[in-house]
């Protein structure tokens, strides 16, 4: 690892722990600082960097002497649960359509990471909620889950972006072109083996590194951003093949779209450097889906949206 | 050697050091990181910590080819409070010493 890299990781975990800028810069400047005097000493770069901690460890090591920035949660945040529990009775009592009604919930999460601070990738953390949004406003109103679970793929492409190795930018077209493929050949011909254009996203999976990434990340923890990115795109394309697969198999494309809550709770997992698991950040995503899952199978869609009460609830009562 | 012993080695012979001498980060971790057997991220947030505390200072110099160089240096309390830890130290040590070199019962 070059000083560059280093710095922009260590940049990447600071701000993860939430320290104040001042704080951010001293600490960049006190490593750079380092590392240059190193090099004059005659140390290589990359031979002087790696006796040092990771950066991930460095951040950490300042949790109990350097001040974190404060958050103090949005009004909006704060009443998104309630906001959305309103709007969730409007829409079903007044037009009646309590699915897909209950996407209004998603505004909690949502209304979390907008005025959360929640690191340098907003748009990728709010890429799930936002796939969920288009997959059913089109599966519903336009009658096409067949199609509209393309949009899942924009959440790995997102964790591409700005990705500089070759495999990572070939990747990254892979994820945007086919899918487009795939929808262009099921609106003009449809075939039952369009889906055959999607598989080379599966080797592109490999060749990115993605699945060895996986096993580092298990076997090692998780202290790198990149190993944590990848294991995310594995996550993600692993559940996206298991629910095509579902979904070719026995059609039920409805309600087993519900495996797409594991990734953004996986992406918290991996974001959340607290050792206790913060279950008030899962409850949207695990309510979306019991509801759907006792909704579907139980026939019970008019009280299983009760199940989303259970966010503010988590909410409270670890508040208090 | 338990870690929490260690960094408080490590914030009085930081202070010592800085005392004697301005220092760069990797001037007080070229001196101690051998015969302590520490590493930076052991040395680094003591010198964060006693810069916090107001017990040391950091003069910046310009450096022609890279960012201005940061050397650390004990304050005038900085000072004061090293004569507190060396003579916490030394009645550490003595007590020790005598534990070890008791006779047996």
């Amino acid at each position: 690892m070059n000083k560059q890299d280093f710095l922009e990781e260590l940049r990447e975990a600071l701000n993860d722990y939430a320290y104040e800028a001042a704080v951010i810069t001293d600490v960049l400047e006190d490593h750079q600082n380092l590392i240059e005097e190193a090099v004059e000493r005659g140390f290589s770069e990359s031979d002087y960097i790696s006796t040092l901690s990771t950066p991930k460890q460095i951040a950490k090591s300042l949790k109990n002497v350097e001040k974190r920035r404060e958050e103090k949660d949005h009004k909006l945040l704060k009443l998104s649960p309630f906001l959305a529990i309103i709007a969730f009775f409007l829409i079903g009592f007044g037009t009646g359509a309590w699915h897909p009604g209950w996407l209004v919930f998603l505004v909690i999460p949502i209304a979390g990471v907008l005025f959360k601070d929640v690191g340098e990738s907003k748009l990728l953390v709010l890429s799930p909620f936002f796939s969920i949004i288009v997959f059913f406003l089109i599966g519903h109103y336009i009658g096409r889950y067949d199609l509209s679970f393309l949009v899942f793929f924009s959440i790995p492409a997102l964790g591409l972006v700005g990705k500089k190795r070759l495999i990572d930018r070939i990747s990254l077209i892979g994820f945007i072109v086919l899918p487009l493929t795939y929808l262009a050949i099921q609106l003009t011909n449809p075939t039952p083996f369009g889906w055959i254009v999607l598989t080379p996203l599966i080797v592109l999976s490999f060749l990115s590194g993605a699945i060895q990434i996986r096993v580092d990340f298990l076997s090692k923890g998780r202290e790198d951003f990149g190993r944590r990115l990848g294991f995310l795109i594995a996550t993600a394309t692993s559940l996206l093949i298991v629910y095509i697969v579902i979904g070719l198999l026995t059609n039920a494309w409805h309600p087993w779209w519900v495996l797409v809550m594991i990734l953004p709770m996986v992406m918290i997992y991996l974001i959340d450097d607290n050792e206790r698991l913060n279950f008030v950040a899962y409850t949207p995503f695990i309510a979306v889906m019991l509801f759907f899952l006792v909704g579907h199978y139980f026939n019970l869609y008019q009280l299983s949206w009760l199940f989303f009460l259970m966010i503010p609830i988590v909410g409270v009562l670890k508040e208090s | 050697m338990n870690s929490q012993f260690k960094r408080g080695v490590v914030e009085l012979c930081v202070l010592k050091l800085l005392t004697k001498q301005r220092l760069s980060t990797y001037g007080v971790l070229e001196r101690l990181s051998k015969p302590l057997d520490v590493n930076e991220n052991t040395v680094y947030p003591v010198i964060r910590r006693l810069l916090a505390d107001g017990y040391l200072d950091v003069e910046k110099k310009e450096n022609p080819v890279g960012a201005p160089r940061k050397y650390f240096f004990a304050t005038t309390s900085g000072q004061e409070y090293l004569s507190t830890l060396q003579q916490d130290w030394i009645e550490f040590t003595k007590a020790v010493d005598e534990i070890l070199g008791g006779q047996d019962e």
